[in-house]
């Protein structure tokens, strides 16, 4: 039987609670290695929006992630660290920018085009940071205070505690899920939603087609540069690896495994294919291979991802049957 | 003479060596319904497409209430008035009824780019789905899944998503494609409610329908009028005779 | 810039395009006719490469090496048709992208298990040993200009059979249109193996012949791919003409790059890229729309 949406809202009320209780028992290790799963799922989320939402395969979306990275290092002055309050918008607004840039050429293509050119572009930024001394080189950059959280002078969190980071990214994680919800559930949402299953129809129904993919690709962008921020503080450490092609290719597939229909995917892939990657990594050094089968393996038999448990349907007006 | 609505001026599109619409000169006055035939080939549905703004001309002007609108987008278009169907039912599949009217009425809104307040909170564009939903008869089906509809009510919904856009000008491509009778009579009903106050082009094969409803039939072969003017002549006309109706009688 | 120099550039520029050429004149092909976008296909050139590696280890000669090289890689790219792609034609870019994505991670460890990380040199064959002294400082080695030469006979051949024969025309109309092809009554199943593996076969026929100019090293396969990438948006997907053009753009564009900007100089291939698609986003010879 096939559990309804509805069920899948309670299990995923109930993994937060669970994610949120970690921290009090769990090691090092794992707060470590689930907040580093959780910068991946807004990283995937943003690019599921992209993809489930508009339509739009990226195969460079890591480019955003790598900017938002490089911009924590960037933005913060020497010797202390920088405000979050002002360094978050920057690099959002900045990644966004960037995505304008980027997406006003890219955008106007579709199919195997957008993906190539999509891919082009990251590899362009790839060689940027590669080669560039200025930003580092291939060694890339290390930067020597996390960011503060300071109202009136005193310090409200320190991100240098793992647990507080902890909380700090999964707040984000949530909330990154219910602002795509609140945008989907909104006229923009509706509207990408219909350019993906209709292009030319939404053209001729007066949608400027165009206009409303540039926008959803700057805010898949700009979230994607929040994950990119959230990894370096993290870290503490960025290199231009982050902007390879092989990262844009990990977060799809963390985005199709997961399944384009429910909402929920991107995060659910982005758990999966993580936690699949460390008991592999564990258990041989060749664990991309496993990784490779595994993924061939879940494209032939799970055509519609691990998650699909959603229906087609991208938005509820009334309580429609399921085929009519 | 009622004012034009739209107007043409040499309309012509060239792919490559073939002239698909070869200087079409066209006048819609307002609250007409402008019929274009023609065999297969003839050039009709790219005219269709000039007139929409899916293709941009080669050549030639396109006018609307007098204003120069040649080689503006469809988006641009729409929102001046133009609503168009699609010969091939153009809808949204896995969406329902009502989510296909949908995405039509909230076009008119000054602009989508809202990304907060749920969209099935704006009552105005529930209000113009349900009235679109009711024009073409789908307000029963509207739960339905667009793609579990039969062909007739597909045909239906393509021209209830248009007329949710609250067009003033219709391009309608065929809009009888593929129906039974029963359906065919019901559209004819249905248009001859719509030209009350919209202005119609129809592409349209049905040649009852067409002599049932049309003020004027343009007659387009090759990709150029053959002739235009009132069903009467038209029917009596010995070129259109030759070039097409005897043509389609005989097949 | 000294003419000479300037000469030596020219030529450098142009047996990097045509090597390109070889590698992506398969990508667009696949594009075009089988309609399947193939990241694995960089994943030839690197299989050709470690091949000639190993096999000019063995025998002592690069030319054995292709002589026994290249039927393995063809039979390899035949196999990768009937087993994967083939499941590929109905299914959207999305899984194409990720089915082959996945392939790239097999082969690339693969070649880890088996090769190790090191970088690897290959000796250049004895007959193009050395180098042809242009003046006393400047000089152009012959292996270059044998490869230029044998991957010009290599494209005129190609062209000489899509221009002239039925294979090409099947060919040339598949890249339009493939449901005309099938009316023609052309077993378009057995056109896009023979593709796939013609394509396979010419990328790892490039790996080999560069392998003398470039050692042979760890993800070799994906720098390529992402080259002709480029190449093929340039040029239009499906376009051999296009590919042809834009390939030779490329690899002088990444020539001139490394003298002109060199701390930029990968980037000059996307900046071009960039300015073709501003000024035609479906590329040199891609149809509009």
């Amino acid at each position: 039987m096939t559990p309804t949406p509805r069920i899948l809202g309670w299990v995923a009320l109930a993994a937060v609670i669970l994610l949120a209780l970690v921290p009090q028992f769990a090691d090092r290790y794992y707060i470590q290695l689930l907040t580093r799963i959780m910068s991946s799922a807004i990283f995937a989320m943003s690019l599921g929006l992209l993809v489930s939402g508009a339509g739009l395969v990226s195969l460079g979306h890591a480019m955003f992630f790598g900017l938002g990275a490089y911009l924590l290092v960037l933005l913060s002055p020497a010797g202390e660290g920088v405000s979050i309050w002002w360094a978050v918008p920057a690099t959002m607004g900045i990644v966004a920018a960037a995505a304008l840039v980027t997406g006003a050429l890219a955008v106007r293509t579709s199919g195997i085009y957008f993906i190539m050119l999509t891919l082009a572009f990251g590899e362009m930024l790839f060689y940027l940071f590669h080669d560039w001394k200025v930003l580092g080189g291939s060694d890339g950059i290390y930067v020597d205070f996390r960011p503060t959280v300071t109202a009136f002078g005193t310090t409200l969190l320190s991100l240098d505690d793992r647990p507080t980071l902890f909380y700090v990214v999964l707040g984000l994680m949530v909330a990154t899920y219910l602002a795509i919800g609140m945008l989907l559930n909104a006229p923009f949402g509706r509207t990408i939603l219909g350019i993906r299953a209709n292009e030319q129809r939404m053209e001729a129904l007066g949608y400027n087609v165009y206009a409303y993919k540039l926008v959803v690709f700057a805010m898949a962008g700009a979230i994607a540069g929040l994950a990119g921020f959230l990894y370096a503080t993290q870290y503490r450490s960025v290199n231009p690896e982050l902007f390879s092609w092989r990262e844009s290719g990990l977060v799809l597939m963390m985005v199709i495994l997961g399944g384009l229909r429910a909402r929920l995917g991107p995060a659910i892939g982005a758990f999966a294919l993580v936690l699949v990657e460390e008991a592999l990594q564990a258990l041989t050094d060749n664990w991309l291979i496993a990784i490779g089968v595994f993924v061939i393996l879940a494209v032939l038999l799970l055509p519609n991802g691990l998650a699909d448990l959603a229906s087609h349907r991208p938005w509820r007006d009334r309580k429609a049957p399921q085929h009519g | 003479m009622a004012d034009a609505v739209l107007e043409t001026e040499a309309l012509t599109k060239r792919f490559g060596g073939l002239v698909a619409v070869d200087g079409v000169g066209l006048r819609v006055a307002a609250g007409e319904v402008h019929a274009i035939i023609g065999p297969n080939g003839a050039g009709k549905t790219t005219l269709l497409n000039l007139l929409s703004g899916a293709l941009p001309p080669s050549g030639g002007r396109v006018r609307f209430h007098g204003r120069d609108v040649t080689g503006l987008p469809a988006h641009r278009l729409s929102r001046l008035g133009f609503g168009r169907s699609f010969q091939r039912t153009n809808i949204f599949p896995e969406f329902t009824v009502h989510e296909n009217c949908w995405l039509g009425a909230q076009s008119r809104l000054p602009s989508s780019m809202r990304f907060v307040r749920p969209a099935k909170k704006i009552a105005a564009v529930a209000a113009r789905t349900d009235l679109a939903l009711t024009m073409v008869g789908l307000g029963g089906r509207a739960d339905a899944v667009a793609a579990s509809l039969s062909h007739g009510e597909q045909r239906q919904l393509e021209l209830g998503v248009m007329l949710a856009t609250e067009p003033t000008l219709l391009l309608l491509d065929e809009p009888m494609a593929g129906m039974s009778a029963a359906e065919s009579s019901r559209m004819v009903d249905l248009l001859r409610r719509l030209r009350r106050d919209h202005t119609l082009v129809l592409i349209e094969h049905d040649m009852d329908a067409v002599f049932a409803v049309a003020d004027v039939i343009t007659v387009m072969v090759n990709g150029a009028v053959l002739a235009s003017g009132p069903p009467e002549k038209i029917r009596e006309s010995r070129a259109v005779q030759d070039a097409y109706l005897g043509g389609t009688e005989a097949a | 810039m000294d003419p000479l120099f300037f000469l030596i550039q020219v030529l450098n520029g142009v047996q990097y395009g045509l090597l390109l050429f070889l590698i992506a004149s398969g990508l667009t092909l696949v594009f075009g006719i089988l309609q399947v976008i193939n990241l694995a296909h960089g994943s030839f050139y690197m299989i050709g490469a470690y091949l000639a590696f190993w096999l000019t280890a063995r025998s002592g000669s690069l030319w054995i090496a292709i002589l026994g090289g290249l039927p393995l890689a063809l039979l390899l790219g035949f196999a990768v048709e009937r087993l994967m792609i083939r499941f590929l034609y109905k299914r959207d870019h999305l899984t194409q992208v990720l089915l082959t994505y996945g392939l790239i991670l097999i082969l690339n460890e693969a070649q880890r298990l088996i090769f190790g990380s090191d970088v690897h040199g290959v000796p250049v064959p004895e007959i193009f040993a050395g180098s042809i002294q242009l003046t006393d400082t400047l000089s152009y080695p012959v292996y270059r200009l044998a490869v230029s030469g044998i991957c010009l006979i290599l494209v005129i051949l190609m062209m000489v059979v899509i221009q002239t024969t039925r294979l090409g025309m099947y060919i040339r109309a598949g890249s339009v249109n493939r449901e005309m092809v099938q009316l023609l009554g052309v077993d378009v199943q057995r056109l896009c193996t023979l593709v796939f593996a013609a394509g396979a076969g010419l990328a790892a026929f490039a790996g080999m012949v560069a392998a003398p100019l470039s050692s042979v090293y760890p993800g070799i396969g994906e720098h390529i791919l992402i080259i002709c990438f480029v190449i093929v948006v340039i040029g239009g997907i499906g376009s051999i003409k296009g590919a042809f053009i834009a390939a030779l753009l490329v690899g002088l564009a990444d020539t001139f790059g490394k003298i002109a900007v060199p701390e930029f100089a990968s980037m000059s291939v996307y900046a071009v890229m960039a300015a073709i698609l501003l000024w035609r986003p479906q590329g040199l010879f891609g149809r509009a729309g």
